[in-house]
């Protein structure tokens, strides 16, 4: 890859273009200026000029092709009442020592208290901020951002103006929680405490999602949203550093996206588990926060009628998004559309080769409809809808099959922060609402819930995956949780993401008993799994396991008595 | 007059997709099935297809499997040989004219065996046995090759002849290449990286080191099965199993072939290593042709595509069909193409979709065996480029819904270049039937036919099938006939459409009656059926009641009379009646409008035809569906294009082939609602 090619990973005059290793087809290889990366072992990013892309990329090439969004898997911060320090005890004297804890998210706040040890130098090994252009600091193996060094992050601590050495910051929290949750220094006063105090931090900071896919999925531009390739780059670094260092990591997924089939087979799914029976990493992803947010829907269709009825309500204000229905094959679905004034469009034939465009005059909307009869990942059918500027009300579809054969399907709508409020289904379906790549199969996948209720955080996402895999893996803390914020603050945060950064910190110490002090040296995230599995703590009045908790509660204690067991 | 063209493929060494077999399915069948493609299009222009030898592979498995049977292969590769397979197809789109002369790898295939490959149409491929000269030119042979090697020439001399020693030694090579796929984690021999397809020293660079290490005393035979075992690492007392009932070990294979008439005198060392390197091979047929008196021979085995002139005669090896993948490059793969009028042999490299003639390394001197595997690639010629021919057998084009239909196939035909020969049914069976018959003896390529009587279409699929004619059927059904695709109109779609709009209807005109009629076509018209379940369904599912469904089997009178009837019984109390066609619209608003019902009883039809129009905007019915029939004779040009082309066609519903037209409301000012673009 030269230099002029990596330019356009983070320009937005170019697309990008997920493909399967040298599966890039000539056609797109044959437009000019195309240029492409092999950014992991299975997949290939191809960039082109966005004015030379064909408008029926969907049909021509899959829709798997479009990197997906993704969202932080959390509501923001809550205010701070009420709020008392997790269980911190580190048992066996298990603290993380010789791991790193790998977060890819919004960036860190290294600054803060949290990420210093007692001596006052960084817990910090490296910093990769895809969003600094530098072309000195380039990491080694990547064509973008830039990379910080513990050597110099110490040094810009020990500066009056640090960002004038390291220039990375978190501008949002979310990553600084993330990380300070899964390996932050404890706090008395504060009543925080990390999990794995003594793990070292590896820091990817995503680039935001480029402009032109964010408007094709009508993605609000406040939003924050990360693009799939990116995300994989970010794992890929920090496999790099871990070999690197010879040191095993356990990575925290705090994003997520409604985008893709629900099963494990979107690219970065399918990423995380090829690399999560490699020997010393740790995966843990949060299931989402779509369980009761009536944003999925899953039907039937009655052989004997011919269609389903689907109700959407759509709530005012909303200048777009962009909702999937996926079909399993071999049935063939299409839909038409009712609009809340009445004005019908009659069913649009599957087999189209083109985008669809309906006009509702009255309601001065579009909407876009797009086939895919196969698609590339799954093999199911997709229709993607995408409504832009809705009208307030009911807008009413029938969801048609041809074929017959178990015709049910689902619809998904955008993550809760890419969808304005209000806009839900009618009668919708809370289960099969974990966000990608919660879908993925070896990763451990976190749903949330109060530990001083033992009460499932209502939104929390509910399994199991589309090909019915057992997922979410099992509860974890995530509502009200102290940790640490920008500025050198504290603040209290719920949500999946959490749940997830708190079992990294349990995958750092199993990590540190098993590889560190050698335990069990060849520990992958399946083995971690199974242990943390074994060791849930079960309702008896409940099945397990079960769409809601898994396999039960994060059990640390538990955990590890059945490792010495 | 069209050239003539005789095509050569050999050396396809297709298998049963076990690892050890050269041909492997996932790498090799595309270009195989794209060439065989090429064949069906221009197969009124080839006057024979010859398959030369090694088409299949017998020998090429593990000691320790039972080699399979022709069945077996054929089962393994239902693309190319089931019984919708690309070689039958090819067969029958040449009727016939395909010819089979065996080679090495299997020499075990009989007339009987090839009797098991059959097209529908009843034609199976001739099997010669050895040398080949055709009757339509006399100066040209065909032949293997193998005859002319040591190794691999029949021997009769032993109770498994005429398996030759050959088979043990490419029984050996599997069991190297198996032990090679266990360390290098491939999947299957194509994907090695030190293979190659061209020759054997590539894959046993060790064995002419063991020959120069024998003492000359000792048996040759003897000393060459034991450097096989040295170089392969097989156990010399391991079975082969050679059929259910036999096996036998390196070290019978020894004895086995001890006899002097393997070669006329006595073997010696040089003449296997002669034969490994090919040395001899171009004198021993030079000697044979001059027999014969050919001025040209073409042979395949040596997987090293040539053409080199020697005295007058011209030889000509096709090279191979199953390159290794990383040799794909170098060894391309490569077949023989002989135009006949001019008596001129080219060989063609397949690459993707496109044909390229090469001219192979000129020969020098024939120690000079790998450099013919480098090939230079000349111009791009491909298949002489055909044009089209459909036939068009239409309903009634006085009709302008079928006029209409008419102007699409036409104006699409002219864009694609495709010539049409225009049939009109003049709504007659007959003349549906003996017009199309008509039309598929002028030797047209696809028919597209909107059948006036559907249900004899079968009659016409079943004679377009005999001459590989492809049937695109469009809107009044195929009577279950076997056709490509079926064009209509979304029937279902459409009712449910006009079932939304009668709903919109019965409040802008403040309707208080729960009540509604539909008046339905005959029995037999399944797809204009589906058109009133699709408007009842709606209206049910808001709460209406069905007070009557009658027939009126698609007639005005009928509709006129069958209304009257609906009037007296619920003429008070109904909200809307829908006709599932505009004919009989117009015939139910004659009786609504003598009632004096006219715009308080709501009417919608189906089909927007000139009459139906007028009677709209006289506000004698409220609204009908618009079907495109224009765009419907459009897709069904595109859709037999596509066909013959070779590409994917999509369907709305796959097991019956439909492709769904989008219909649009015509609402009650007579304007068309369509706000899809």
């Amino acid at each position: 890859m030269d230099e002029f090619c990596a330019n356009r990973i983070i320009s937005e005059d170019y697309g990008d273009l997920i493909f399967e290793n040298e599966q890039i087809p000539d056609s797109i290889k044959s437009i000019q200026d195309f240029c492409y990366e092999n950014i992991n072992n299975i997949y290939s990013v191809a960039y082109l000029p966005l004015s030379l892309l064909p408008n029926n990329l969907i049909q021509q090439y899959s829709y798997s092709i479009y990197p997906s969004c993704f969202g932080l898997m959390d509501i923001g911060s809550l205010d701070e009442s009420g709020v008392t320090r997790i269980q911190s005890s580190p048992y066996m004297k298990l603290t993380g020592q010789g791991v790193l804890v790998g977060i890819i998210d919004t960036g860190i706040d290294y600054l803060h208290q949290a990420f210093k040890n007692s001596d006052g130098t960084t817990k910090i090994i490296t910093i990769w901020d895809q969003t600094i252009i530098n072309t000195n600091l380039v990491p080694e193996g990547f064509y973008y951002g830039s990379e910080y060094t513990q050597d110099q992050i110490n040094l810009a601590l020990d500066s009056a103006n640090p960002l004038s050495i390291v220039p990375s910051t978190d501008e949002n929290g979310h990553g600084t929680a993330l990380a300070g949750m899964a390996a932050g220094t404890r706090n008395e006063g504060e009543k925080f405490s990390g999990v794995a105090q003594d793990a070292k931090l590896v820091i990817v900071k995503l680039k935001t999602a480029k402009q032109y896919l964010k408007e094709f999925f009508f993605i609000p531009s406040d939003a924050i949203c990360y693009q799939e390739n990116d995300i994989m780059q970010g794992i890929k670094y920090l496999v790099n550093i871990s070999r690197k260092l010879a040191r095993p990591i356990s990575i925290c997924i705090g994003l997520g996206t409604s985008q893709g089939a629900h099963n494990s087979q979107s690219p970065l799914s399918t990423y995380l588990t090829s690399i999560s029976t490699q020997r010393g990493i740790g995966i843990s992803i949060a299931a989402g926060n779509e369980g009761n947010r009536a944003h999925h829907y899953s039907g039937t269709v009655d052989p004997t009628i011919g269609y389903d009825t689907v109700e959407l309500k759509v709530g005012p204000d909303n200048k777009g998004f962009a909702m999937e229905i996926w079909g399993q094959s071999p049935n063939i679905f299409s839909i038409d559309l009712l609009s809340p004034t009445g004005q019908y469009i009659p069913r649009i034939p599957a087999r189209l080769k083109e985008t669809r465009e309906l006009n509702f005059i009255f309601e001065n909307t579009r909407v876009f409809v797009d086939y895919e009869l196969v698609e590339e990942q799954s093999g199911g059918e997709i229709i993607l809808v995408r409504f832009q500027n809705p009208m307030e009300g009911i807008w009413r579809f029938r969801v048609y099959s041809t074929i017959n054969i178990e015709p049910n399907f689902h619809i998904w709508l955008p993550i809760t922060n890419f969808l304005t409020e209000g806009t839900r289904f009618v009668k919708p379906d809370p289960y099969y609402t974990l966000t990608s790549p919660g879908n993925a199969i070896i990763p451990i996948v976190t749903a949330a819930y109060d530990y001083r209720n033992r009460g499932l955080y209502i939104f929390s996402s509910r399994g199991y995956t589309i090909s019915n895999v057992v997922n979410p893996t099992l509860a974890a803390a995530g509502v009200n949780m102290t940790v640490p914020s920008i500025n050198n603050t504290y603040t209290s945060y719920t949500g999946t993401s959490i749940s997830a950064a708190f079992t990294a910190g349990v995958v750092a110490m199993l990590l540190e008993w098993g590889v560190v002090k050698g335990n069990q040296s060849q520990l992958d995230t399946l083995q971690i799994k199974n242990f943390l599995i074994r060791g849930a703590r079960r309702d008896s009045n409940m099945v397990y396991p079960n769409r809601e908790w898994g396999y039960g509660i994060l059990d640390v204690y538990n955990a590890f008595s059945t490792l010495i067991g | 007059m069209k050239d003539k063209y005789v095509v050569v493929l050999s050396d396809i060494h297709m298998g049963t997709n076990s690892p050890t077999v050269w041909y492997c399915k996932e790498i090799h069948e595309k270009y195989l099935l794209a060439i065989l493609n090429d064949i069906i299009n221009c197969a009124d222009q080839i006057e024979e297809v010859i398959l030369l030898g090694d088409i299949f592979e017998f020998w090429a498995y593990p000691p320790d499997a039972l080699p399979p049977t022709i069945n077996d292969i054929i089962e393994a590769n239902p693309n190319v040989l089931g019984p919708y397979g690309k070689l039958v197809q090819a067969l029958s789109a040449l009727k016939g004219r395909m010819t089979y002369i065996s080679g090495d790898h299997d020499m075990n295939v009989t007339q009987a065996e090839l009797n098991k490959i059959r097209s529908n149409d009843g034609y199976t491929i001739k099997f010669h046995y050895g040398a080949y000269f055709p009757y339509y030119d006399s100066g040209i042979k065909f032949i293997h090759g193998h005859e002319f090697t040591i190794l691999n020439a029949p021997y009769f001399a032993s109770r498994i002849a005429p398996i030759p020693i050959g088979h043990f030694v490419c029984r050996a090579f599997a069991y190297k290449v198996q032990s090679i796929l266990k360390k290098t984690q491939e999947e299957s021999i194509c994907m090695l990286e030190d293979y190659s397809a061209c020759n054997y020293n590539d894959f046993l660079p060790l064995l002419p080191f063991y020959y120069e290490h024998f003492s000359k005393d000792t048996n040759v035979i003897s000393n060459f099965v034991d450097a096989l075992i040295d170089a392969t690492g097989i156990p010399g007392d391991m079975p082969i199993l050679v059929n259910p009932f036999y096996s036998a070990t390196l070290y019978d294979v020894k004895t086995i072939y001890q006899s002097q008439e393997l070669v006329s005198e006595k073997l010696e060392l040089k003449d296997i290593i002669d034969d490994f390197n090919k040395k001899n091979f171009s004198e021993k047929i030079m000697n044979h042709c001059v027999e014969r008196e050919v001025d040209t021979v073409v042979m395949g085995h040596t997987h090293s595509p040539s053409i080199f002139k020697n005295d007058e005669i011209m030889y000509v090896t096709t090279g191979c069909m199953c390159p290794s993948v990383s040799k794909m490059q170098t060894n391309p793969i490569t077949y023989g193409l002989y135009n006949l009028s001019e008596r001129k042999f080219e060989l063609i490299k397949a690459i993707g979709e496109s044909r390229v003639t090469i001219i192979p390394y000129e020969k020098k001197n024939e120690d000079d065996n790998q450099a013919a595997c480098n090939i230079k690639t000349e111009e791009t010629s491909k298949y002489p480029s055909k044009i089209f021919t459909f036939g068009w057998s239409v309903f009634d084009t006085s009709q302008e819904f079928w006029e209409e239909m008419q102007m699409g196939v036409l104006n699409k035909a002219k864009e694609l270049g495709i010539n049409i020969i225009v049939h009109d049914e003049k709504r007659n069976t007959i003349e549906m039937i003996t017009g199309s018959i008509d039309l598929i003896s002028q030797g047209i390529n696809a028919l597209i036919i909107a059948p006036f009587n559907p249900e004899l279409l079968p009659v016409i699929t079943a004679n377009a099938e005999k001459y590989n004619i492809p049937v695109v059927a469009i809107d009044t059904g195929t009577g279950g006939a076997n056709v490509v695709a079926f064009i209509v109109s979304d029937n279902f779609g459409g009712g449910i459409l006009a079932g939304e709009y009668a709903l919109n209807l019965i409040k802008s005109h403040g309707i208080e009656s729960k009540n509604f009629a539909i008046i339905k076509v005959q029995k037999t018209a399944k797809y204009s059926l589906l058109r009133g379940e699709g408007f009842k369904s709606v209206l049910l599912a808001q709460g209406f009641y069905l007070v009557t469904e009658v027939t009126a089997n698609s007639e005005e009178s009928e509709a006129y009379v069958e209304m009257q009837k609906i009037l007296i019984s619920y003429g008070n109390d109904l909200a809307v009646v829908f006709c599932e066609n505009g004919t009989m619209a117009i015939g139910a608003s004659r009786a609504i409008n003598e009632a004096g019902k006219k715009n308080i009883i709501m009417l919608i039809g189906f089909d927007a035809g000139p009459r139906v129009i007028d009677a709209i905007k006289a506000g004698d019915l409220q609204g009908t569906i618009a079907q495109q029939p224009y765009r419907m004779g459009q897709i069904g040009v595109e859709i037999a294009n596509t066909y013959l082309l070779g590409n994917p066609i999509t369907f709305d519903d796959w097991r019956e082939k439909i492709i769904l037209m989008e219909v649009f409301l015509v609402d009650e000012t007579g304007t068309v609602q369509n706000n899809v673009t």
